[in-house]
């Protein structure tokens, strides 16, 4: 399913669709909640102007075929970020959390257009199709995808450029929402769109996936450290780009792309009702686990993970990096089971192993 | 996305066993470790540890509000 729009300017395919109705939607929910939220400020009328802006060269972007065209819609959408950051020049941390981001993005923005120029001398091609068709990799498009990769990390928060997130809380709520939701995933993206390239290098691939588990494991020991709610989500998210990064690495570029739906609907939702923090109940989640309770959530476990292997395509007990993917599905499934069977697990456990295995099956259609 | 090729499998190597066990362990050990508040008493290395990543996890200071009065609502 595509289409080449004139002048072969952009190109229409499922994951510029995918993602153009993601920011598409989590804009109009960053809107309406900013509707009510921001009204009687002197900056009401500029944050809905250059949120639409946003929103168009977001759209942009994910549509983009040209190479010029891509890397002029991608300064734009972080400038006008950076601008939605700072907010009120008055504001004194806004703004040097705008400096901090705007210092990542100039050294991302040259990197990609590194990537760029080195894509253009190697092939001649200015059009992003024509060259991710390449046959084989030569040492210049080799170097071209690792300014690639820096680029896409700088974007994505990937450790060692992660300190720019975790400093631009003290944005108001809806721009953080739309960053976290939408523009973070901009590296994702990238590497989505350069993914049949990436596929022909298994040593960036393998790059990718050490990165990857090294800001998943960092942003979620993190998170578990921070004293308050948007600190913890921005390490949350940081978490989160890291294990996309690794699906990325382990060749399997759906599923990083489901993730970054699935994340960016969750993390706007968190992010826009982290004001009513304090008015949730805590569950006493009583760890450590009982033996009996433990073996439960390890059967759910493996129904889940089966499930997830079915309705995604994938063999349960692959020998490639599906596996990877499989034994994830495995942990998560048994931890969404823990808490359904801390109390009478024997008793709960056909609730826990229907939940489980819808929560797969569910799981797994998206990635597919 | 199916049509487009992009669900291409790579063999498994060191580096992917060992991303999947250490998020396995991180599992376990959140699960079946004593928190803080549960344990008699921490290890000096993990407290260490705990204010370094702790300190490492932190926005810079720069961009910490801690004075309300540069912070005008307008």
């Amino acid at each position: 399913m595509t289409l080449i729009l004139p002048d072969k300017l952009f190109h229409l395919d499922r994951l510029s669709i995918i993602l153009m109705a993601l920011v598409i939607f989590i804009g109009v929910c960053v809107g309406s909640f900013a509707y009510r939220y921001l009204k009687g400020d002197t900056q009401y009328r500029p944050f809905f102007f250059r949120l639409a802006v946003l929103i168009g060269s977001v759209i942009i972007m994910v549509s983009a075929d040209h190479l010029l065209l891509l890397l002029i819609a991608w300064c734009l959408s972080n400038g006008l970020l950076v601008r939605l950051m700072i907010y009120k020049k008055n504001w004194k941390a806004a703004k040097a959390a705008g400096l901090l981001a705007t210092k990542n993005f100039v050294w991302g923005a040259i990197w990609v257009a590194s990537a760029f120029v080195l894509f253009y001398t190697a092939t001649g091609e200015t059009s992003i199709q024509a060259l991710v068709h390449q046959p084989t990799l030569s040492s210049t498009t080799l170097l071209a995808l690792g300014l690639l990769l820096m680029g896409a990390m700088t974007q994505s928060a990937i450790w060692p450029f992660h300190r720019w997130l975790l400093s631009s809380l003290n944005s108001p709520t809806p721009v953080s929402a739309i960053m976290h939701a939408g523009l973070i995933n901009g590296g994702g993206f990238l590497l989505a769109r350069f993914a049949p390239l990436y596929l022909q290098s298994p040593a960036l691939l393998t790059v990718l996936v050490v990165l990857g588990f090294c800001t998943a494991l960092l942003g979620t020991l993190w998170k578990l450290m921070q004293p308050d709610v948007k600190r913890m989500l921005a390490c949350s998210t940081m978490g989160q780009m890291g294990f996309m990064v690794v699906q990325c690495g382990l060749g399997l570029f759906p599923a990083a792309v489901a993730h970054l739906v699935w994340h960016g609907l969750f993390k706007a939702y968190l992010f826009l009702s982290s004001g009513s923090a304090a008015q949730e109940k805590r569950v006493d989640l009583r760890y450590p686990p009982g033996p009996v309770a433990f073996s439960c959530a390890l059967v759910c476990g493996s129904i889940g993970s089966f499930c997830f292997a079915i309705s995604s395509g994938k063999a349960w007990m692959s020998g490639d990096t599906t596996l990877v993917l499989i034994g994830v599905a495995f942990l998560t499934a048994s931890q969404f089971a823990l808490p359904m069977l801390q109390s009478k697990p024997l008793q709960r456990l056909p609730l826990a192993l229907i939940g489980t295995g819808l929560f797969g099956l569910v799981y797994g259609a998206a990635s597919s | 996305m199916a049509p487009m090729g992009l669900m291409q499998p790579q063999p498994l190597n060191g580096f992917h066993l060992a991303g999947i066990l250490a998020l396995t362990l991180a599992w376990l050990s959140r699960l079946f470790l004593p928190t803080a508040a549960q344990a008699a008493s921490s290890p000096d290395w993990m407290l260490k540890g705990y204010v370094t990543a702790l300190n490492a996890s932190q926005p810079h200071p720069d961009t910490i509000t801690t004075h309300r009065n540069h912070y005008q609502y307008q």
